[in-house]
C-alpha cells in the first residue's frame, strides 16, 4: 500500500484503500474532544461503527508530549461556515472585539485561509479587505457574528489575484548567523527554524552557517522571540532595525537585572559572574547522559 | 525493502530539509557517509517517488532540484511536504502489477481467491507470467493482515472485499467533514504520519465530488514542524518494542557530529570515522519535544542506567529478546520518579527554578501572562504587583527551561537559583555585545511582542 508505484496505479481508477494503521490511528482521534466538535452526531456516529472492530491504538503508556503549550481546543466552531464561505468563493460580513474592547462591525471581507498557530494553539481566519486593499486576520475567539455573502466569480477572483500579490509583497528576509564556535549545536539550531522558509548558506572556508528566512513582515517578532531562545549561539547578520531590536532587548535586560541587583545586593562585578560555569551545550541526549 | 536504505532516506530528506541549500553534492555525500555516487543515486529514485505521488499539478517541476521540491513553503497548503518518504517502500513490479489488480477487482464485488486468479490471470500483461494459486493465496493474505481488504463473513470459500466502508458508508458532505478533521489532527497532533497518509486517500476520494482546490487545502499551520515526521518511521517499531518489552539494537549518530549516516559495506576504516555507534537499549518511553519538533527514546541500559537518544541519530533498529513484565513495570516506575521534573528529559538535580515577569506596557492585552499559563509546563504563577508576576517551578536541571526564560527577553527576570541568574546576566552581556556596533543610545519602544 506504501509504495508509491501501486499507489498511482490504484489512484488512476480512482480506488480508495485504507490499512488498519490508518483506521487505529483515526479511532484514537475520535477520542479526542475535538472529535465531537468537529465532526457532525451522525458522522461520528457512522465513524464510530465503522472502527468499532478495529484495535485500539492507546499511546499514552508510550508517549510522552513535553513542552507543549496547553491546548484548549483543536477546533472552533467557526471554522465550518467559514471553510464553506471559502469553498464557494463567496466574501462575508464580519463582527468581532477589536483591541482595547471596540467592537468592529460589519465588515466586509473576502477569506482565503483559516489559519491554525501551533503556537498561541488559537484559529485565525486570513482575508481580504477590498476596501482598505489590506490583508487580515482575525482570531475565531474574537468574531462575534459572520455572515456569507455572495460574491460575482469576476469579484471574487479580482481578489484572488490581489492577496497573491499583497502576500509576496508582504515577505521580508532576515539572516541569522551561526557562530561558528556553536556549529556542535547545528542540528537544534536548524530544528528551531525548520518551521520557516529558509535558505540556508554554508561558507566552507570559515565553517560559517547563514540562514536566510523568508517571512510575513509581521511576524518578525516571533522570529525575535526565537533569537532570543537560541541566545549567544546566533546573531541577525543582516537587518539594522532587527539587530536594533537585539541590542535594545539586551540592554533592557541588563538594567533590570542591575536595577534589581542594586536593591538587594552590592553587585558582582563583571569578572565573577564570568567564573561561573557556562551553559554546557543544551542536554545530553546521546546517551551518555545516565542518571 | 532493505531497511539500510530506507534510514539513508530518512537522513537524506532530514538534512536536505534541515540545511537546504547549503551543501553541494560532495559535502552531502560526505555528511551522510555515502559516496557521491549513492548520493545521486538516492536523489534520483526520491526526486521519482516524489513526483509520482506528488499532485500532477505542473510539469514545471520537472527541472526543480531535490532541495527546491522538499522546500518548505508556507501558506499555500498543508500538504506534508516530506510524506513521500513513507512511499518509499520497495515493490517488486510484478507484485505492484498483481496486487493492483487483485483490489480493482475487488472494487466492485466480492470475490473469492479462485475468482480472483482467474481475474488475475485475465488481466495481467500477457509479457508477465501467470500467478499460481499459491501467489493470490499469499497476496490476500497481506492485504488482509494490513487491512486493506477483509473476508466477507459466511463459509468457506471465503470472499473478500475492499475495505471501503468511508467512501461508501459517508455521504459526500460527510466524507469532507472528516477530510478536515483528519487534516487538522494529523497537523496538531503527534503522531500524525498514519492520519498524513489518510487525508492523502480522503483528498483523492473526495476530489470528484469538489473539484475546486479550496475544497482540500482550506487550513494551514503556523509554525509547525514538518520535519518531525520523518522519524516517525522508527516510532512505530520502539512503540511495539516498548509494548512487548523488547530489547532493541540501533546504530547510532550523534547529531552533534558532523556526519549522520554511513552505509554498511564500506571499509571499516571509513565506518569507524564515521562514527556511528552500536548500542543496545530496553525502551521505556518516546518523548516528543514541542520546544524543537524533535523526538527522544528513553531506555535502560543496564551498568549506564536509563539513557536517552534523539531519534533523528537512530539507525539500523532492531528488535531482540524481551523481558520480564514486573522486571519493565519497576523500570517504568523508576523513569516515571526521575523525569518527573524534566521540563524535557533533563535529570539533573530537582531545583526550584524562579521568576518575575512583567506585565507589557499600558494599554496592550497581557501576552506575556497568557504565554507564561499557555507554556509553562507545571509551574506556578502568583500575582506580585501590578505590573508583576511571579513564576515558580522545579525543574531537572536548568537547561532546558532557560531558553524558554530567556526568549520572553526583558520581560523577564530570573530570580532564582542565583546561579541561573548570574548565567542569564552573562550571557545577555554576550548578546549585547553582538549588537554593539549597532547600539546608540536611542530608546525604542521595548515591544518584545512574543507569542
Amino acid at each position: 500500500m506504501f509504495n508509491y508505484q501501486m499507489m498511482t496505479r490504484l489512484n488512476e481508477t480512482g480506488l480508495f484503500t485504507w490499512t488498519s494503521q490508518e483506521r487505529a490511528w483515526l479511532r484514537m482521534m475520535l477520542n479526542h474532544p475535538a472529535a465531537p466538535e468537529a465532526l457532525s452526531p451522525d458522522t461520528l456516529h457512522k465513524l464510530h461503527d465503522m472502527l468499532d472492530g478495529e484495535q485500539e491504538m492507546d499511546l499514552r503508556d508510550y508517549l510522552t508530549e513535553k513542552a507543549k503549550s496547553e491546548e484548549n481546543s483543536v477546533f472552533h466552531p467557526l471554522l465550518k461556515p467559514l471553510r464553506q464561505i471559502i469553498l464557494q468563493h463567496q466574501g462575508f460580513r464580519l463582527t468581532g472585539r477589536v483591541r482595547n474592547g471596540r467592537i468592529s462591525s460589519d465588515q466586509f471581507g473576502f477569506p482565503y485561509k483559516l489559519e491554525y498557530s501551533m503556537v498561541k494553539k488559537e484559529w485565525y481566519v486570513l482575508w481580504y479587505a477590498p476596501l482598505y486593499s489590506k490583508l487580515m486576520s482575525t482570531k475565531l475567539h474574537s468574531i462575534t457574528a459572520v455572515e456569507a455573502q455572495l460574491l460575482q466569480p469576476e469579484a471574487a477572483s479580482e481578489y484572488a489575484d490581489k492577496i497573491a500579490i499583497l502576500t509576496e509583497k508582504r515577505k521580508t528576509t532576515v539572516t541569522i548567523e551561526v557562530l561558528p564556535e556553536f556549529n556542535q549545536e547545528l542540528s537544534r539550531i536548524l530544528y528551531a527554524f525548520s518551521c520557516f522558509e529558509k535558505q540556508v548558506e554554508y561558507v566552507e572556508a570559515e565553517q560559517t552557517y547563514r540562514i536566510e528566512l523568508t517571512i510575513p513582515r509581521n511576524e518578525v517578532d516571533y522570529v525575535l522571540s526565537k533569537m532570543r531562545f537560541l541566545g549567544k549561539r546566533v546573531r541577525i547578520a543582516d537587518n539594522a532595525a532587527l539587530r536594533e531590536r537585539m541590542s535594545e532587548t539586551a540592554a533592557k535586560v541588563l538594567a533590570r537585572y542591575t536595577e534589581s541587583e542594586s536593591e538587594a545586593q552590592p553587585e558582582r562585578t563583571y569578572e565573577e559572574v564570568r567564573n561561573h560555569p557556562v551553559e554546557g551545550s543544551f542536554t545530553k541526549a546521546d546517551g551518555v547522559d545516565s542518571a | 525493502m532493505a531497511k539500510e536504505s530506507f534510514d539513508k532516506e530518512i537522513q537524506f530528506l532530514r538534512m536536505l530539509s534541515l540545511t537546504s541549500g547549503a551543501y553541494n553534492r560532495k559535502q552531502y555525500a560526505e555528511r551522510l557517509g555515502i559516496s557521491v555516487h549513492t548520493f545521486d543515486k538516492t536523489q534520483r529514485r526520491l526526486k521519482e517517488i516524489m513526483q509520482t505521488v506528488a499532485d500532477q499539478r505542473s510539469g514545471s517541476e520537472q527541472n526543480k532540484e531535490m532541495a527546491d521540491l522538499v522546500r518548505f513553503q508556507y501558506g499555500e497548503s498543508a500538504e506534508p511536504m516530506l510524506l513521500f518518504l513513507f512511499r518509499a517502500k520497495s515493490m517488486k513490479e510484478t507484485e505492484v502489477q498483481r496486487l493492483s489488480v487483485l483490489l480493482h477487482t475487488l472494487q466492485d464485488q466480492a470475490l473469492t481467491a479462485m475468482e480472483l486468479l482467474d481475474a488475475c490471470c485475465a488481466d495481467l500483461p500477457e509479457d508477465l507470467a501467470l500467478p499460481d494459486e499459491k501467489t493470490i493465496r499469499s497476496d490476500l493474505k497481506y492485504l488482509e493482515e494490513v487491512g486493506v481488504i477483509r473476508k466477507e463473513s459466511g463459509g468457506r470459500p471465503y470472499r473478500y472485499l475492499l475495505q471501503q466502508d468511508v467512501l461508501t458508508g459517508l455521504t459526500v458532505e460527510e466524507q469532507l467533514e472528516l477530510y478536515d478533521f483528519v487534516d487538522i489532527m494529523a497537523n496538531t497532533q503527534v503522531p500524525s504520519v498514519q492520519g498524513y497518509i489518510l487525508r492523502d486517500s480522503l483528498k483523492k476520494a473526495i476530489a470528484t465530488s469538489y473539484p475546486q482546490e479550496e475544497a482540500t487545502e482550506p487550513f494551514i499551520y503556523k509554525y509547525h514542524y514538518y520535519s518531525r515526521i520523518l522519524d516517525e518511521a522508527h516510532l512505530y517499531t520502539l512503540l511495539s518494542a516498548i509494548r512487548q518489552r523488547k530489547h532493541v539494537q540501533f546504530l547510532y549518530y550523534s547529531p552533534k557530529k558532523p556526519s549522520s549516516y554511513s552505509s554498511q559495506n564500506t571499509n571499516p576504516r571509513f565506518e569507524r570515522e564515521a562514527g556511528g555507534r552500536s548500542n543496545r537499549i530496553l525502551p521505556l518511553e518516546v518523548v516528543y519535544d514541542h520546544q524543537y519538533g524533535r523526538w527522544y527514546v528513553i531506555g535502560y541500559q543496564g551498568r549506564r542506567g536509563f539513557v536517552k537518544f534523539r531519534m533523528e541519530g537512530i539507525t539500523q533498529l532492531e528488535e531482540q529478546d524481551s523481558i520480564e513484565e514486573e522486571y519493565m513495570i519497576e523500570l517504568k516506575k523508576q523513569w516515571a520518579e526521575i523525569s518527573r521534573y524534566s521540563w524535557l528529559v533533563d535529570t539533573g538535580n530537582t531545583v526550584t527554578v524562579q521568576a518575575r515577569f512583567f506585565h507589557p506596557q499600558d494599554g496592550q492585552r497581557n501576552f506575556i501572562l497568557d504565554r507564561v499559563r499557555l507554556q509553562g509546563q507545571w509551574g506556578t504563577i502568583t500575582p506580585e504587583t501590578d505590573h508583576t508576576f511571579l513564576y515558580e517551578i522545579q525543574v531537572n536541571g536548568t537547561t532546558e527551561i532557560k531558553p524558554w526564560l530567556r526568549s520572553f527577553g526583558s520581560s523577564c527576570e530570573v530570580i532564582a537559583p542565583p546561579r541561573l541568574r548570574q548565567e542569564m546576566i552573562k550571557e545577555w552581556k554576550e548578546i549585547a555585545q553582538y549588537y554593539e556596533s549597532v547600539r546608540e543610545d536611542v530608546q525604542l519602544p521595548d515591544d518584545d511582542e512574543i507569542e
